[in-house]
Parts: structure tokens; sequence; C-alpha cells
């Protein structure tokens, strides 16, 4: 039982960055993954718009039926997005934990481009630790 | 806040003892700031080759500011004049005061005589980086190479070092090897060196080590030629020329005779 289906990081742009899924539930091909990410920014940007409150910063969880969507924008306009289970906890710490990654691994790599999809095999190793340890936290609780 | 408190006043900036300095630096900021160097570096080439070059020469510079710094602060203005001690310097003194801790290890090469791997499980400058499957064998050591061959050289040990991924079996990740391959002057001499080698070489080999090493090497062979390199004067001169080392060498032999 993987309660995480997906992740997404996607460019201050509304582009796909990266993607990765884990288990069948939730799985996307790479068309419908990029149509995920760019549909997410663009309602990211309006429910900003749409705010009763002033100084919003976007959504932030989303609930439906069958999945929950947690959303982490960084200061720089990156996103990363969980689709996981409904009812998962401590998904903002975990946003927490992969920006953290992201920072680390992508973004003091010297081969990287900024803005363009992730190929760091640093990152990739430590979000698989991060994202196994999750799920042992979780089956534990 | 530690050390708040501590801070002792001098009426005197003269009578202030000379601090070591901080010692650590934000491992971040060191991060970005090494990245933007291969950055700016790989817009400067157009081959890998080039690149790991100039990255050497980058930590060339390092290396050199390095052995006066630390030969002043901790070895009281000496300098290690043996193969091994500048080494185990190297494995020990600088990478601690560079990296927080001593190289994981030192080793000599088993197929070649002159040469000694440091390796490293993680080196501190590779820790955020991920090569690109398309740069193949390219590693961003070549700057901690650089200041290897920054030490040695300045301290009168010339060698070329290169910076190498090892794959390590059971392990995600390859640890990164340093090679260290001295300049052909500097092989510790063997008795097969003093058979094989020839006369003029021999001589100049055993007699730069005389030098550098300022050990009493015994030769095993009983050859008239190979005990020259014992004549005093002939040791520590410098003669570049070998037709006029040639002749002084056969001059010597005529003063000495046959005892020599």
């Amino acid at each position: 039982m993987a309660a995480i289906y997906s992740l997404y990081i996607i460019n201050k742009s509304g582009g796909l960055i990266f993607y990765k899924d884990y288990g069948s539930a939730g799985r996307m091909d790479t068309n419908d993954s990029l149509r995920v990410a760019s549909l997410w920014h663009s309602m990211h940007a309006i429910s900003q718009q749409l705010s009763p409150v002033a100084g919003c910063s976007g959504i932030e969880l989303l609930e439906a039926d069958t999945f929950d969507l947690h959303c982490f924008q960084s200061l720089t306009g990156t996103k990363f997005f969980v689709v996981c289970e409904p009812g998962t906890q401590h998904m903002e710490a975990l946003l927490k934990v992969i920006y953290e990654l992201y920072t680390d691994y992508v973004l003091k790599n010297p081969f990287y481009e900024m803005e363009m999809p992730i190929r760091c095999e640093l990152f990739d190793i430590n979000l698989s630790l991060t994202v196994q340890k999750e799920r042992v936290a979780l089956l534990g609780r | 806040m530690i050390g708040v408190g501590k801070i002792k006043q001098y009426s005197n900036v003269l009578d202030k003892p000379l601090s070591k300095g901080k010692q650590e630096v934000s491992l971040s900021a060191f991060a970005f700031l090494f990245s933007e160097l291969v950055q700016y570096n790989q817009t400067q080439v157009d081959n890998i080759a080039e690149l790991e070059r100039r990255l050497e020469d980058a930590g060339y510079a390092v290396g050199a500011r390095v052995l006066e710094l630390l030969c002043h602060r901790d070895k009281g203005n000496r300098r290690e004049t043996r193969l091994l001690g500048i080494l185990s310097f190297v494995h020990s003194t600088v990478w601690k005061v560079l990296f927080g801790k001593v190289a994981d290890s030192l080793e000599k090469g088993t197929e070649h005589e002159d040469e000694y791997m440091i390796s490293e499980k993680e080196l501190l400058v590779n820790r955020f980086i991920s090569i690109p499957k398309d740069m193949g064998t390219f590693n961003c050591g070549a700057f901690v190479a650089g200041i290897v061959r920054g030490v040695l050289d300045s301290a009168g040990f010339p060698a070329v070092v290169t910076a190498h991924f090892v794959p390590m079996e059971g392990q995600q990740r390859p640890r990164t090897t340093i090679l260290i391959k001295f300049a052909e002057e500097f092989r510790l001499p063997s008795y097969e060196d003093s058979v094989h080698m020839t006369t003029l070489h021999r001589r100049n080999a055993l007699g730069d080590i005389f030098e550098a090493n300022n050990c009493s090497y015994q030769s095993t062979t009983k050859r008239s030629k190979v005990r020259l390199i014992y004549v005093p004067g002939l040791i520590t001169c410098n003669v570049y020329d070998a037709q006029q080392e040639h002749d002084e060498c056969v001059n010597a032999l005529q003063q000495h005779g046959e005892g020599w």
C-alpha cells in the first residue's frame, strides 16, 4: 500500500521539470503528466486572483474523493506537489524536505541548467531514500 | 553564542596572538562558489580535458598557498623534505584544514613504484555534484588534484596528479581517488633500478634523492660508476649538461682511483 502516488516539480513558467510516480495508482504517461503540470500551474495562479483574502499564495491542498494533492510553492515560484491517498498526513513536511533536496542536489550542481528538466543522479538517489523513509513512517503510524 | 565573553582585550595589537581564524565556512556558500567556478570555466572551454585542466590550475594556486600557510602555522616554518612525510602531510594536515577530516586512505600504487593514491568515499567538492552521462569520466575532483599538485610541486616534489571515479562494490556511488604519479627523478631507489637504469640516469636520480631526502642510501652494486654518486659535491651540484656531468664523473674517477 503506497500512500504517495506521484511527485511533480514545475518551474515558474509552468513547465514540468520533474515527475516521478510511486506504485501503479494514479500513474500517467508523459503527455498527461505535462498536461497536469500546466493545468495546475494555471489553476494555482487563478486561485490567487480569485481569493477573497488579500495576499493569498495559492492552493495548498486539493481534496478529492480518490486523492489529495498537496502543493508547496518556493519563493522563486517553483512548485512542488504530491498526489497521495486521501487523508495522508505530514505531506507539508515531506514537501519541505524535497525542496531542501532540490536546493542541495539540483541548484548546487554546476551541470544543471535553471528551469530545465532535472537529471541529477544524486537528487534521484536521495529522493528515493526520503520517500522510502516516509513510507516506512506511514506504515508505522 | 559560542566564544562570547572569551575575547581578551589587548592594549597593543602586537601583543595579540596570531589566531587560527574561524576554522569553518558555510558548506552551502562553498558549494555555490565552486559550482560557479565550474560553470564559468565551462563557458571558457570547448572540451572536457580543457575543463579538467582549468580546474586543476585553479586548485594549483590554492595548494601552493596552503603549503605556505600550513608550514608557517603548524610546522614552525619547516616543510617536509621526505616523500612519505609530504604525502602524509597532504593526507592528514592539508585535508584536515581544507575538508575538516583526514582523507579516507593513502595507498601506494600496486602496479608502479612511483604512484600513490589518496581516496575519499565522498569528496567534499563532489558532495552535491552529479556528472551528466555525456561527460563520461569527468570528475570535479580535478580541483582537489590541482591542490595536491600545488602542495607537492611547491614542496619540491613535482608530480602529475589526477582525479578518478572508482566504482565500489556494494556502494551506489563511486569513490574518488586522487592519483599521484611522481616525476622520474623522485623514484625511490631499488636494487633493480641500480642494475637496469643507465649510468647517467641512475646518478641523476640518486643525486636528486640525496638532495630531497637527505638520507644515506647505500648502493648494493660494486660497480665503480655507481659509487661515484657518493663523491661530495657531485651529490648537490645541479648539472644539467649530461656531457659535462659525464666528464666530471670521469675526472672524479681518475682522481680517486679504483678505490672509488
